[in-house]
């Protein structure tokens, strides 16, 4: 097993740990691997609860992604331990998506935890923080309405900033198909949100 | 095919707008000049309403979807649901290794969990067939007493209640022999020898119920034996 911290050089302190962490847990450290599960369960289950609006089916995803963290740390190559299981995270996603296409089931349950809103601002007034939380309760709602290739490609793009390549790579499918998901999802939600759009606007 | 005919021009604008592509306008909303086919785009907006609308539209969702906090940034203030940690028994069923141990561990986690159920029915089906067969060898013993316990004898001292009990080729036997039995009362005093057909029952009995003792008793420990081999691949290898 080739050694991490040799092959892989960074200068990032977090990404360093991440690195020795990841090293220990492959000569067996159950524990350096739970560390890594703690710095990492909160952004993961963020990222993956986007994707799949369902707090139960998101918790579960995020378990399997650790899973299979654990299962394949022998596939891992370098580069950030973060990106890394983000990716099994998102694969994990799209499985659990794939199940939900494959079993008829109820629509996504409105979500009741905060992870849309804006950042608080101090300094805004009252009527302007309770608007911008409307406009993200109400984009929230449409975003569980369209499909999960949209979604996801929307997520990935508009709200984590990874680009058109990056996000094929990820679902596995061509930078034009991730395109048109984007577009034709950004057209679903106008038309979601047709009659709410003054909102937005202003 | 423009629809210059129309009277209502609300309705023509809508004729028209429906003939443009509404994805490349999505498209240059997202890209900007980027997009291919930037020109045709650029002119759909420029020319109709409805486009522009459209256009002006998915830039005010686009604003709001990136003004929504990434992953990490929800992380700092919302926590997970769940610890997501895995336990030794998780990561012992999860461990990396060759294909080979793969397999191996495979096989014996469904041996693992295939023992407990089995062993626990094996070991039950063993006490049942212990009790059964121990009461059977008591229940054997007694018959042979019986006439004498009930004082179920007919005028004769000949056990008139066996015969009806007893059923198949051994009840058949016992009536001609009753007959027999009938004709020389008179002269002969009641014996034992009255329910000869009892001698089987009393010698095949303990042979039955000796089988199943016996074979209770191996299902009982072969179950017991399964339980513990069950038990001891569920406790914890050391991880490190």
């Amino acid at each position: 097993m080739e050694d991490l911290r040799a092959t892989t050089v960074s200068d990032d302190p977090v990404q360093r740990r991440d690195l020795i962490l990841l090293e220990r847990a492959r000569e067996g450290d159950l524990n350096a691997f739970n560390d890594l599960v703690v710095c990492y369960q909160d952004m993961l289950f963020a990222l993956v609860v986007r994707m799949v609006p369902d707090r139960d089916q998101a918790s579960d995803a995020v378990q399997e992604a650790f899973f299979s963290a654990y299962r394949n740390m022998g596939s891992f190559r370098g580069g950030s331990v973060k990106s890394w299981l983000s990716r099994i995270a998102i694969n994990a996603a799209m499985d659990t998506q794939r199940l939900r296409k494959r079993r008829p089931s109820e629509p996504y349950p409105e979500l009741e935890d905060d992870t849309w809103q804006p950042p608080a601002d101090a300094s805004a007034d009252p009527v302007t923080t309770s608007l911008t939380s409307e406009r993200h309760r109400v984009l929230n709602a449409a975003l569980a309405k369209i499909t999960d290739d949209q979604r996801t490609a929307i997520v990935l793009y508009d709200v984590e900033g990874y680009d058109y390549a990056e996000i094929a790579d990820m679902t596995g499918v061509s930078v034009g198909t991730v395109k048109s998901r984007i577009h034709r999802g950004r057209l679903s939600l106008r038309s979601l949100l047709i009659d709410r759009m003054d909102m937005f606007r202003g | 095919m423009e629809t210059e005919g129309t009277e209502d021009p609300a309705l023509a604008i809508a004729a028209r707008h429906a003939l443009h592509d509404e994805e490349l306008i999505a498209a240059f909303a997202t890209d900007g000049d980027a997009v291919d086919g930037v020109e045709r785009a650029r002119s759909f907006v420029d020319r109709c309403v409805a486009c522009r609308d459209l256009h002006a539209d998915l830039v005010a969702i686009g604003g709001m979807l990136r003004a929504v906090e990434k992953a990490e940034a929800v992380a700092a203030t919302q926590p997970a649901p769940r610890d997501f940690r895995l336990s030794i028994e998780t990561a012992n069923r999860l461990r990396p290794g060759s294909a080979v141990l793969r397999s191996r561990n495979r096989l014996a986690a469904a041996i693992g969990s295939f023992s407990r159920p089995v062993g626990l029915s094996m070991a039950s089906v063993g006490v049942v067939g212990l009790l059964v067969g121990t009461l059977t060898m008591g229940g054997f013993a007694s018959p042979a007493s019986a006439p004498e316990d009930n004082g179920g004898t007919g005028a004769a001292g000949v056990p008139t209640a066996v015969p009806g009990e007893l059923t198949g080729p051994l009840g058949t036997r016992l009536e001609s022999l009753r007959g027999s039995f009938d004709a020389v009362a008179t002269a002969a005093p009641p014996t034992d020898e009255a329910v000869p057909g009892e001698a089987p029952l009393s010698s095949s009995g303990p042979t039955i119920s000796t089988l199943i003792v016996g074979g209770s008793a191996i299902l009982l420990i072969g179950g017991i034996a399964l339980l513990a081999l069950g038990s001891r691949r569920r406790e914890p290898v050391p991880g490190r």
